[in-house]
């Protein structure tokens, strides 16, 4: 069971404040940005608009960002370790996937770096975080 | 590193939560401490040592 502090309660609760808004805007100007390209595909707004979904994303980040810096000694460590795996794997497999497209396999789309990123670093803070896990 | 914090802190009949909480930060850190799975950074120790009234050599010895 994790016993939280006060202080990391507080920091939760204010990371949860800035991320949700930051996703419900998200959400919502994706699907205002789709249907304004599909209304509108040849106008000079279209790459602008194209990108629009990213600035509420920025906002997430900011919001992560300062999450992290909340963070106590221990859990920066964790993460920063996570980091720097997650980084490797990444970078290696994608350079390796690169090879293989070039011998014919399907070319992955690059909007899937995120969420891939996100799921390994998901699954290397796993296994990091048991190295820690002085029980 | 090895340490006594934790007879420090039986000593004071303190839990791994309060001590955390006394110098914000986690339970988690508090107990990877205690197993020698983790060494605090120098302005940590230095607030165990002025919590406990002890030299920062006093808890942590290699």
């Amino acid at each position: 069971m994790v016993n939280l502090t006060e202080k990391e309660k507080k920091s939760g609760r204010q990371y949860r404040n800035e991320f949700l808004p930051a996703m419900v805007a998200y959400v919502a100007v994706l699907f205002a940005a789709k249907a304004l390209l599909k209304y509108y595909p040849d106008t000079i707004w279209d790459v602008p608009i194209a990108i629009s979904p990213s600035i509420p994303i920025i906002f997430g980040l900011f919001a992560m960002t300062r999450f992290i810096g909340r963070m106590d000694e221990l859990m920066k460590k964790i993460f920063t370790e996570t980091a720097a795996i997650t980084l490797m794997l990444v970078t290696m497999v994608a350079f390796s996937y690169g090879f293989l497209e070039n011998k014919g396999y399907p070319h992955l789309d690059l909007i899937w770096s995120f969420p891939i990123v996100c799921f390994v670093f998901g699954a290397v803070f796993f296994f990091v975080r048991r190295r820690y896990n002085g029980e | 590193m090895e340490n006594n914090l934790r007879v420090l802190r039986a000593e004071r009949k303190m839990s791994q939560a309060e001590l955390a909480e006394a110098l914000g930060v986690s339970r988690q850190t508090i107990n990877t401490i205690e197993n020698g799975k983790y060494d605090p950074s120098l302005p940590l120790a230095f607030g165990m040592a002025g919590l406990f009234g002890k030299k920062i050599e006093e808890i942590f010895f290699p």
